[in-house]
This record gives structure tokens, sequence and C-alpha cells, in this order.
């Protein structure tokens, strides 16, 4: 078995991912709010700087976004609050670890750091796209008279793409990004050794 | 490599776009899911006969219990990463071809899977359904989406190899 997983990297490689996945997945449960928060708080920026007058509060509710807004619906007296639900989007941080740890690379950590950061940035569009579709659903008329509020389409694009697409390809995207130029990356492309550079085989796998 | 990344993104976009259009909607991707549910219902029936289909829904008569087949549960969009990928890979155009039709094949069959599974998961556990549906399958979709992107560039590496090997010197 360790020999006919040995001659085949990508089979390897697959087999460690999945093992890997249920790992990351309960690290990623336990973690909750605590992964949530740097995107939530990077949301919460970005949607009381561009809309002001519209946004009452921007909080972290266990791992669910509480956005309040000051849209109020017809025939009542209080604001429209939205909550979200940002682990729908933050999966993408066990994917990618489990991707990571499959992998080894040099300066590992440092590289996880960055690719994290950059999951986080990602995270907290799709917050702020998602935060912009519940906005348009329950209140469009008043929300798309706002000055600054993006064409209708746009925010369901973007919080299609946000909610169906980054927080799968991200992972993929920053793992691949992080070791091509790696040994594994090489042995899964079926790139022979003899056409890699010495200088450029330095990693492998874990 | 910054030519694959550029072409994948600016199709990605387009693809993902069109697929959004309410006249893709209603002619490709809502007959397609319907037939997802179908083929799905189809499999369902060998170990249980009172699964049915309709439309994007399949249900058990005899709990009651039904699940909708909706947008991003097709896998649609994880064909839609497969044919960018493929495509912005240089390579020649029966390769793609193939690649696009047997990746297909791959994605639509680790889904109808997970269909299969939720179906069931849903029955026995709601929460584990949810859990599952939102982070888990997601995931291995795309885990699926990858390895045959990756074996495909494999099968292009190797095909170009014995293709230089072949020239004379």
């Amino acid at each position: 078995m360790k020999l006919w997983l040995e001659q085949r990297p990508l089979a390897r490689f697959a087999l460690a991912v999945l093992a890997l996945l249920p790992i990351c997945f309960v690290g990623w449960q336990l973690l909750g709010s605590v992964l949530a928060a740097p995107a939530v708080v990077a949301s919460k920026l970005v949607l009381t700087s561009w809309l002001p007058q519209n946004i009452v509060q921007v909080s972290l509710q266990d791992t669910d976004m509480l956005v309040v807004s000051t849209f109020i619906p017809k025939e009542s007296e209080d604001n429209l609050a939205y909550l979200i639900n940002t682990r729908a989007l933050s999966y993408s941080i066990p994917f990618y670890t489990a991707l990571h740890l499959a992998t080894r690379q040099e300066n590992s950590l440092a590289v996880y750091a960055w690719n994290l950061l950059v999951l986080w940035v990602l995270l907290s569009l799709g917050l702020t796209a998602t935060a912009l579709k519940d906005m348009l659903v329950t209140e469009a008329e008043s929300f798309l008279a706002v000055p600054l509020v993006p064409p209708a389409d746009l925010i369901a694009l973007a919080y299609q793409a946000s909610a169906l697409l980054v927080p799968t390809i991200a992972p993929i995207a920053l793992w691949a990004y992080a070791t091509r130029e790696s040994e594994l990356f090489s042995a899964l492309l079926g790139i022979r050794p003899s056409v890699v550079k010495p200088a450029q085989r330095r990693d492998g796998f874990s | 490599m910054t030519r694959f990344v550029v072409v994948f993104i600016l199709l990605l976009g387009a693809l993902f776009t069109v697929e959004l259009l309410d006249p893709v909607q209603a002619a490709v991707v809502q007959p397609f899911t319907g037939w997802l549910a179908d083929i799905s219902a189809a499999i369902l029936t060998l170990f249980d006969d009172q699964v049915r289909s309709a439309g994007r829904v399949i249900s058990h008569a005899g709990n009651g219990f039904a699940v909708s087949i909706e947008a991003g549960c097709n896998g649609v969009e994880a064909a839609i990463v497969l044919i960018a990928g493929v495509v912005a890979f240089p390579s020649t155009l029966k390769s793609k071809v193939y690649a696009i039709i047997l990746g297909f094949l791959a994605i639509q069959v680790m889904n109808i899977l997970r269909i299969i599974s939720l179906f069931y998961l849903g029955q026995w556990n709601l929460d584990l359904f949810t859990y599952t549906h939102l982070y888990v399958w997601p995931v291995l979709i795309m885990l699926d989406v990858l390895v045959v992107f990756l074996l495909y560039l494999r099968w292009v590496n190797r095909s170009s190899e014995s293709a230089t090997t072949a020239l004379p010197a």
C-alpha cells in the first residue's frame, strides 16, 4: 500500500487532504467566532463607512454577523436587522488548512498566515456582499434609492460569486500559488523530476 | 502562468454571469436540475420504492421528507470552474473537449452521491444534514474538480512529453 501510494502522488495527496479535512473541520467548529471575528470587524468598517446613514450596528453574535439597518418595514416601528451565517463562507478556512497541511513547504507557518489573511479579506467581502443582498431583498426600493448603493444585478452577482465560488476556489488558488514551484506540485502535474530545475525542487509531502 | 490566471478569471466571470441569466436558467439550468433529481430519485428507488421526484424536488411518500435541488447544489458552478480551468490551460481542442465531457461526468457522479447522501441524512438528522450540505459537500465537490483538473494537466504534460521525445534530435 505504501509503495502504491509513493508511486501515485495525486492519490496520496487527495487521500491526505481527505484524512485532514475532518480534523480541520473540528478545529474550525471549535474556534467558531474567533475565526469569524476579524472578517466581521473588517466588514463593519466597510459597511459603516460606505453606508453610514443606513447601518446602525454590525456585531458578532456567536458565529453570526448581526447587521442592524435604519430601514423600517411598513406597519412596524422596529429597524430591520439581518443575521448572517459567517460559517456559510468561512468553511474556506478548514479547506485551505487541509490543503496546506497535506503539503510540506518552506516557511510553512508564514505562508499559512499570509493566506489566512487573504481568506479573511475575502470573507469580509463576502459578508459585505451578503449584507447588501439581504437589504436588497427586504427593502429593495428604499435601499436602491440610497446614494452609493450599486445596481441590484451587481449586488446579486457579487453575492452569488462570494457564496458559491469564492469559499471553494480561493483555498485551491492560494494553495496552488504557494506550492507552484514545489516538488509536490511537479509530481501532481506529472512532470518528471529531470524537467524540474534542482533549485525549484524544495518541497514535498508532509 | 499569468496568462492562465487572467483567462481563467475572465472565463469564470463570463460563464458564471451567463449561468445566472434568466433565459439560460429557464432553458438549461432548471431542466438539467430536474433531470438530476430524476436520476437521483431513480437510484434511490432501487433501495426505497417510496421515493418520488417532481421537478427539482425529491420526496419520500412515507415520511413526507423532501429536498429541493437549488442553485449551487446542481454541480453547474463546479462544472463552470472546471471548464474555465481546462479552456484556460494551453492544449489541443480535442483534449479540452474530452476533459470537459469526462470532468463534467465525474462532477455529476459525485453530485448525485451528494444528493443521495443528503436525502438520507435529512431523514435521520436535520442538523447533520445542514452542516454537511452547507460546509462539507461543497468542499468535497471542489476537491473532486481539483483532482479531475490535475489529472487533465498530468495527461496534457505526458502527451506533450511523448510528442517531444518522438521528435528527431
